[in-house]
């Protein structure tokens, strides 16, 4: 066993408790606590055992002893008021660094300290006191500078062509399947040009079809990471990523539907079951059972910084956090040319799942009324909710079991309290899944003509029911009453509401909107907005928020999802602590 | 952890902003929608904010949705343990009037004149009640708005059941089980039964302006009398619907316990995890696993009588209609 010469130090606030006047009793243990784990319990009355669940972590209690000298007993009174006027302080903070001159330092968040001094003759001849000092801190070990996930670069979400198909040169395929007599049999398929893309199509016993795209160059995935695969055929194929020699499972974490019929798939090559920095090319299969007929075809491959957005005004991204425990993170949401309002504000985060979850739906509407394309809006476009019913289909898949609130922005050219009816069913090809439909009439009351209101229509359990791949979940939007007035609709969004996810909806918004933490000095998180980048003129948005939560960021990655009405492309960059269960690793 | 719930107060400001505050717990019941809610703020004796009076509006919050709307309770300013309650009992403290005035048994005139008198509820279509008049007379004391309604959902054929919705909306609904919204997984849940406070005939006196008469509405045992006599002169067909919509609105069966269900063991009827806090009274759960003889049924409905849920949390407590009390507190509740 190594053996190495340690000189580890704490300080709480500005006080050195390692140098003189003040030393840490490092021979008597220094006992850093632990978390309290928060459990919950539910006794099933049939059934055996409990079902048990951390709900939460409660405070963690650090002690350690200290010592005080000194050339007086009244210097050791007077660093002893040094160091009590110090743990009065509101955020005080106890960082402490190990001391091997390599490991990072660990910084806990102190609520409570106490000083318990213990009096004994011979110390005080020998002009030194001892006090036991107790700090109940935040539960986590965090590290000591603040991390910041900046905006993406403007124009950068984009995507660039890795190979756009048009030629074999790099593609090849092949069709495995089930001969009788044989067994399983894999052999080479031709890759046919169609023009604007390829096409892999094979038949036979449970013909599975693979194609193959093998990069003249590594391509590299650090800045940006997601790799959209534009396809079409016969259903949504399994991708694997190749690096080097081998090749991962990897799982779209975005499968959209276009309009010409293709879905494009969005890998993030940063999520590999290995860690790479450039990939070599890709692989999509798809099987089918029985005697059958495969297609594959593929139209485009490019790369993205990040998940192509929604539309101008609604963007996905997902950031990585690190550390190995959620942590509260600052928002700061402004305007691209940092000068134009933003208008009304939807900042969300949820667990990053891989789903391809987000929640704006017009991009799944499969029938409606007529559309008009307006460039103030959220969508692009508005529409009318009746005559017809405004239907979005969203796949299961996309939509994470768990609670949801059904938010939609309408307008009406009547001022008045008009019925809006809602459903929600899951559906499987146009089946109904033999369940009833949540449905509802939410009353809306229009307090302006042909003004946007963000009305939050309902909550929701979704999917309404658990299904495979081909079922989608079916929402609905109506107008309820008779004579109806004009009402348009912007956007509809479903926001995930379950575990660390929050949603906050700012109205009225200028340049600049920050959503803080909460931390050391407030325990709740604050909402301003301002004018200018600096926060000087910053002001608390009153009555125009809407919607308010903690931004809880998830250590394996948070997506973060930002709307803004009045100007393209909102720049969202995130602030926050990595967070760790003892200390803090680099 | 959830991060997502908060409380609104006075249709605006966070409480959050005011100070830090325990998780809200709420309740919802078949009768009445948001009963009552709370939560503990972080204050000192000596401390106020305009917004912590009687009266001000309360809305339990999930993101940009209302689970719960009520108003506050005095506070009690030694704990800052804050009590609010549901738009439903406030309406108890209206009297039914009509816009003149006059004491009226028009649930549609009683219901606006409580909003004119500064009721924070909403009843923006009318629920189908805007020309109904309960019948009795209005010569004696004038009787409270919630009591208008409850006589009406008493009268009204097939009876009914009032509340106001998580959105502050009175609504009326039909009693009795209808098409499960929720499901308990097999083994989760167990509800014993009792026929203590059931009644399958009901016998009420009433005044028909002349004599004092007896209705009759259901029919086997156990039978009960009913006193009528509070509804004043009122006809023979009205005493029949009261005494059916009583039968109905107590339900045949008595459940004995409440259950507390986490979120896996309480579903959509799909299957998916229910989003607890969107749980209210009056709903239907089916409970799987449970054989039902008096339904001839492999599986038992049930009406939700309440519920009590706190924000985030991953359990609700759910006690069907029609739960008889079996604590000492519940007995003096309910005598």
């Amino acid at each position: 066993m190594t053996s190495v010469e340690l000189a580890p130090t704490w300080v709480i606030g500005s006080v050195a408790l390692t140098d003189y006047p003040y030393s840490v009793d490092r021979e008597s243990s220094v006992d850093i606590g632990e978390p309290a784990m928060v459990v919950e319990g539910i006794t099933s009355l049939l059934a055996d055992g409990d079902l048990e669940r951390v709900v939460r972590h409660g405070n963690r209690v650090y002690k350690l002893d200290i010592y005080i000298e000194g050339p007086t007993l009244g210097d050791l009174a007077d660093a002893e008021a040094v160091l009590r006027s110090e743990l009065q302080r509101t955020g005080l903070e106890l960082a402490h660094d190990p001391g091997d001159g390599f490991s990072p330092v660990s910084v806990y968040e102190v609520q409570t300290a106490s000083l318990t001094p213990a009096r004994r003759d011979d110390f005080e001849s020998h002009l030194m006191r001892r006090y036991t000092l107790t700090l109940t801190c935040g539960p986590w070990a965090r590290s000591a500078n603040l991390v910041t996930v900046d905006a993406l670069v403007l124009g950068s979400t984009t995507p660039v062509t890795v190979n756009n198909a048009d030629t074999v040169t790099g593609w090849t395929a092949s069709l495995a399947q089930y001969i009788t007599g044989a067994g399983p049999v894999s052999g080479p398929l031709t890759v046919t040009d169609q023009g604007s893309y390829l096409r892999a199509q094979g038949s036979g016993q449970q013909a599975e079809v693979t194609l193959r795209y093998a990069a003249p160059t590594p391509v590299a995935v650090t800045t940006a990471p997601y790799l959209l695969v534009e396809m079409s055929g016969d259903g949504p194929p399994a991708f694997r990523i190749v690096v080097g020699a081998g090749d991962y499972a990897a799982t779209p974490i975005m499968a959209r539907a276009t309009t010409s019929g293709t879905t494009i798939y969005a890998i993030d090559c940063l999520a590999l079951p290995i860690a790479t920095t450039t990939i070599n090319g890709l692989m999509a299969t798809l099987g089918k059972s029985g005697n059958a007929t495969v297609t594959l075809n593929v139209h485009d491959v490019s790369q993205s910084v990040a998940l192509p957005q929604v539309t101008a005004k609604q963007i996905t991204r997902v950031i990585k956090v690190g550390g190995t425990e959620r942590t509260p993170a600052s928002i700061h949401v402004e305007s691209r040319n940092g000068t134009s309002p933003l208008g009304l504000t939807i900042v969300h985060t949820s667990p990053e799942t891989g789903a391809g979850y987000s929640p704006p739906l017009r991009r799944w509407r499969t029938s409606g009324n007529t559309a008009n394309s307006a460039s103030d809006t959220f969508s692009g476009a508005y529409e009318n909710i009746h005559a017809n019913p405004v239907v979005f289909e969203v796949p299961t898949s996309s939509v994470p079991a768990g609670d949801y609130a059904y938010c939609v922005a309408l307008a009406s050219d009547t001022v008045g309290t008009f019925p809006i009816t809602w459903t929600a069913q899951t559906r499987r090809t146009t089946a109904v899944n033999g369940e009833a439909e949540f449905s509802g009439i939410t009353p809306v009351q229009f307090y302006s003509v042909n003004a946007w209101h963000f009305v939050a229509l309902t909550p929701l359990t979704l999917p309404t029911m658990r299904g495979g791949n081909e079922s989608f979940v079916r929402l609905t939007l109506d107008y309820a009453g008779a004579n109806p007035p004009n009402i348009i609709y912007d956007d509809a969004w479903i926001f995930r509401l379950g575990d660390d996810c929050a949603v906050s909806v700012v109205n009225s918004v200028p340049p600049h909107l920050w959503l803080d933490a909460p931390g050391v000095t407030s325990p709740v998180p604050e909402v301003r907005v301002g004018t200018t980048a600096s926060a000087v003129d910053s002001w608390n948005p009153g009555p125009s928020l809407f919607s308010t939560g903690s931004h809880i960021l998830n250590p394996a990655g948070t997506a973060l999802f930002t709307a803004t009405r009045e100007y393209d492309n909102p720049a969202a960059s995130a602030t926050f602590y990595r967070r760790y269960h003892s200390n803090a690793a680099t | 952890m959830t991060s997502a719930w908060w409380v609104r107060l006075g249709g605006t400001l966070p409480a959050s902003e005011i100070a830090a505050h325990t998780a809200p717990t709420y309740e919802t019941g078949a009768d009445g929608g948001c009963l009552s809610a709370s939560f503990a703020l972080a204050l000192t004796p000596r401390s106020q904010h305009q917004l912590l009076t009687k009266g001000t509006l309360v809305e339990v919050m999930c993101g940009p949705v209302p689970m719960w709307t009520g108003t506050l309770n005095e506070p009690d300013r030694t704990t800052w343990e804050v009590q609010a309650s549901g738009l439903s009992a406030s309406l108890r403290g209206y009297l039914a009037f009509d816009s003149g005035g006059n004491a009226t048994r028009n649930v549609g005139f009683a219901v606006q004149h409580a909003i004119d008198e500064g009721w924070k509820g909403t009843n923006p279509f009318g629920t189908g009640l805007s020309s109904v008049v309960v019948p009795g007379d209005v010569s004696g004391a004038p009787v409270t708005v919630g009591q208008l309604l409850d006589d009406m959902c008493e009268w009204y054929p097939g009876g009914l059941r009032w509340g106001v919705t998580y959105r502050g909306t009175l609504y009326t609904a039909p009693p009795g089980t209808r098409e499960p919204r929720w499901m308990a997984m097999p083994d989760a849940a167990a509800f014993g039964t009792t026929d203590e406070n059931t009644a399958t005939k009901l016998a009420g006196s009433y005044f028909d302006g002349t004599n004092t008469l007896t209705a009759y509405a259901g029919s086997g045992a156990p039978q009960e009398a009913v006193d009528l006599s509070e509804w004043g002169t009122i006809t023979e067909a009205d005493a029949e619907a009261i005494l059916a919509g009583k039968l109905l609105r107590r339900g045949f069966t008595g459940w004995v316990n409440g259950t507390t269900l986490g979120r896996n063991q309480f579903r959509t009827l799909g299957g998916t995890p229910a989003f607890l806090g969107m749980v209210m009274g009056g709903e239907t759960m089916r409970a799987h696993g449970l054989p039902y003889t008096v339904t001839q049924s492999l599986a038992l409905d049930v009406e939700i009588g309440k519920t009590r849920y706190t924000a985030g949390e991953d359990s609700i407590y759910l006690e069907p209609i029609n739960t008889a009390p079996r604590n000492l507190r519940a007995v003096i509740a309910a005598s």
